[in-house]
């Protein structure tokens, strides 16, 4: 980590008088509709200006359109999408309808949400020379630009590994040093600053922004910027864009709360569902694991290792820790579809414990991967759901209108993520299960919607873990926290012991 | 997940030059098909698998065969009847089903699949993918050319963790305590389609995804390309010229034979 951070806001919307860099003006767009699948307005009119060295974050639940809008910015849609966009936008006062996205990443680059969509190359420094070597630079200069790059962003020890080998947090910094190293004056972030730690925040946010640069951060819940950065932020409603500055505080406040851009604190709007209120300690015991140790083959760095887990009937518990901690291989082990190196795991069969094996583990849990897609595979909605099953057309209507699916003939390859995510949680929910585990689902989804999956899924007199990064949800929901670190729980925090500012990284430091 | 299908090590293989290594590749790979001499192929054969076993390991001289073994059993099994000659161990009726001309020819087939199985899986094991665009290029190969190569290398490992996603997913559809029933043959070939339909989408979802992450990427500029990576001067000369004294002396023994 290189350069002093700042004491003083180095950034103020206020300044005045400051260049244009990025105007949207009367900005509108709709997908193309599809058979069987109508598209609405996706936004009409939004009006925004960039200055340069603004720091601009756009909030919206997901769906709301900010990935589009970014990649509108870009010249990616509609090239790639079909539909039609209005309105016109203007890049250092010129506009780029007619530009092809190569043309225009000198002035403005884009790191996309998901990096494995983004990243190409086998080498971290092949990667970031991509861009460069198309524009044909001097080689000199890309070695020295590749190399300040990886330093600005704390990854050169990074320089010559397999961008698929890294963790999510790595690859949107080598994507973030991609940036750094072409240097556009506008840099849009979508969703980036999530799984990144706070002082990697802090680094990279200090780093763009001394250097001027004007940066639109999408995000679908408000992240922690550091107190010594100042952001403008708008929030996406209902088709329209909204901007802070223009709005009484309250007024912002409850549009926030309204479209689920928050964790309620003292929030009036929202309240938890009955069925997540009651604490959940004394259910009858549904799983337990003793000694389990794993281990990837020809992988060294890791292993896991639980000594002692239980669940109740009932009961939440959330697993929190960073990427490649091991919350994803424990999922997969109580789900039978990795078995241990040795160890335990007894499950809860009528009266009695007793030791699972694979395909019992398999009908036992229902667990949500992060991805939706790996998880549906049939034509149509109706389908998806009967898989396997012998469903009454009332349950299966009723399922639709639970987790608010858009119908039963729609194909789920043309719904959006968040759509096929609670597709996805219908599919458990139609299930008999005694354990759910969900794996990161607060990343495509609001939290209103995260919520009702949840209470929706607890109704089933099951288990449920929650697997994700975000401390404050874990918070939130669960009745237990465990905090996992290099294949091992290293606490484990009672809902009673939560304190409300407490983040993920001041219970890793107040264990160390 | 599978990253790549190049495996770090130190043999003398692995720091063989690499545009060397794309040479002998595929030389000989045409080598096995100039020949019909079983005796030459054989030693083709068992010079890649010394290859193999000396940089690699031992274990590594089964992988070829593990690869395509479902190939060797339909050419075992489909050879013998069409190449009908020599002594007759088995018929029936007039039909010739294994005689010694078949039991030749398939022998020369599986040798021959096999070596250059073995010699394909050699190369990709010892060579690093960016080794081999730079030698690629280095062979004014197009680099059109080279990033599909790259890209698909990048993606196949990708598809594998894909397919197994899906499979795991396959598996955890059962309500718990439901009867475990016995899944027949083709029950299971059923079952297969959508796992493989499901895995065509996603593949074909990431095509735009992967055309805007190079348009974003400069693909497509007019300027012309410059380059980062260049070929590095690669070590063990002495090794390199005993590889080419065996391509020599394997061309003389074939021309001998």
């Amino acid at each position: 980590m290189t350069g002093e951070v700042h004491r003083e806001p180095i950034f103020s919307y206020t300044a005045g008088g400051m260049k244009e860099l990025l105007e949207l003006k009367q900005l509108s767009f709709k997908y193309p509709d599809y058979p069987g699948l109508e598209f609405p307005q996706l936004f009409s009119n939004i009006n925004l200006t960039l200055n340069k060295g603004d720091f601009r974050i756009v909030l919206g639940k997901p769906e709301s359109g900010k990935t589009t809008l970014s990649r509108i910015i870009t010249g990616l849609i509609p090239r790639y999408t079909g539909g039609v966009l209005t309105g016109s936008i203007l890049l250092n006062g010129k506009t780029t309808a007619e530009l092809k996205p190569y043309e225009l990443i000198e002035q403005a680059g884009t790191v996309f949400q998901n990096p494995d969509e983004q990243i190409i190359t086998t080498r971290c420094d092949t990667e970031i020379a991509f861009p460069m070597e198309s524009l044909g630079w001097e080689r000199t200069i890309m070695t020295k630009r590749i190399d300040a790059a990886l330093h600005d962003t704390d990854i050169s020890r990074l320089k010559t590994r397999n961008p698929a080998t890294l963790s999510g947090g790595e690859k949107k910094k080598l994507l973030i040093a991609s940036l750094f190293a072409l240097d556009p004056d506008v840099w849009i972030l979508d969703e980036t600053l999530e799984e990144l730690d706070p002082a990697s925040v802090q680094m990279i946010l200090t780093q763009i922004l001394q250097k001027e640069k004007t940066v639109l951060l999408l995000a679908s819940k408000n992240p922690k910027i550091p107190e010594n950065i100042q952001a403008l932020y708008s929030v996406f409603s209902e088709g329209e864009l909204f901007h802070r500055e223009n709005l009484p505080e309250h007024s912002y406040q409850e549009l926030l709360e309204q479209e689920g851009l928050v964790i309620p604190g003292n929030s009036t709007s929202f309240s938890l569902p009955v069925t997540l209120k009651k604490e959940n300690k004394n259910g009858e015991l549904l799983l337990q694991i003793r000694n389990v140790r794993y281990s990837y083959e020809g992988n060294r760095e890791f292993s896991l290792t639980i000594d002692n887990l239980s669940l109740h009937k009932g009961e939440i518990l959330s697993i929190v820790g960073e990427n490649g901690s091991g919350k994803s291989t424990l999922g997969k082990i109580l789900s039978g579809l990795i078995q241990p190196s040795s160890g335990d795991i007894s499950i809860r069969n009528g009266e009695y414990m007793q030791s699972a094996t694979a395909q019992a583990l398999n009908a036992f849990t229902g667990f949500l991967f992060q991805n939706p897609d790996s998880q549906i595979f049939l034509p149509t909605v109706k389908e998806e759901l009967s898989f396997n099953l012998d469903l009454d057309e009332h349950v299966l209507s009723d399922t639709i209108q639970l987790f608010s699916l858009p119908g039963k003939d729609v194909p789920p390859a043309l719904m959006s993520y968040g759509a096929r995510k609670r597709l996805q949680g219908a599919v458990y929910y139609l299930l008999a299960k005694r354990l759910y585990i969900i794996d990161e689902a607060d990343s495509g989804l609001s939290i209103n919607d995260y919520s009702n999956i949840i209470s929706l899924l607890k109704k089933k007199n099951a288990a449920l873990i929650i697997i994700t990064h975000n401390m404050e949800l874990s918070r939130f929901f669960s009745d237990r926290t465990y905090i996992m670190e290099r294949g091992a729980i290293i606490k484990t925090i009672e809902k009673n012991q939560f304190s409300r500012v407490q983040t993920y990284f001041d219970t890793i430091k107040g264990n160390q | 997940m599978i990253t790549s299908t190049y495996q770090n090590g130190n043999s003398y293989i692995h720091k063989t030059d690499p545009r060397m290594k794309l040479f002998l590749l595929v030389f000989f790979t045409v080598s096995f098909f100039i020949t019909d001499s079983i005796s030459v192929t054989s030693l083709y054969f068992l010079f890649i698998m010394f290859l193999i076993g000396s940089s690699i390991g031992i274990k590594g001289m089964a992988a070829p065969v593990k690869t395509i073994y479902p190939l060797l059993i339909f050419v075992a099994l489909l050879t013998p009847p069409f190449h009908p000659g020599g002594t007759v161990y088995l018929r029936i009726g007039s039909h010739i089903l294994v005689s010694n001309n078949g039991i030749m020819e398939t022998l020369r087939l599986i040798i021959r699949f096999t070596g250059i199985t073995g010699i394909f899986f050699l190369f990709f094991r010892t060579t690093s993918i960016d080794d081999l665009i730079l030698s690629l290029r280095w062979f004014h190969v197009p680099f059109t050319i080279t990033l599909i190569l790259t890209i698909a290398i990048r993606y196949i490992p990708h598809m594998i963790y894909l397919y197994t996603s899906v499979t795991d997913a396959h598996k955890l559809r059962k309500n718990w305590n439901s009867k475990e029933e016995k899944i027949s043959f083709k029950t299971r070939i059923k079952n297969l389609f959508p796992v493989l339909v499901s895995v065509l989408i996603q593949s074909i979802k990431a095509i735009p995804t992967l055309a805007m992450s190079l348009e974003l990427k400069g693909f497509g500029s007019k300027r012309p390309r410059s380059r980062y990576m260049t070929i590095h001067q690669y070590y063990s000369f002495p090794l390199q010229l005993f590889l080419l004294s065996a391509i020599v002396l394997t061309v003389i023994l074939s021309a001998i034979l």
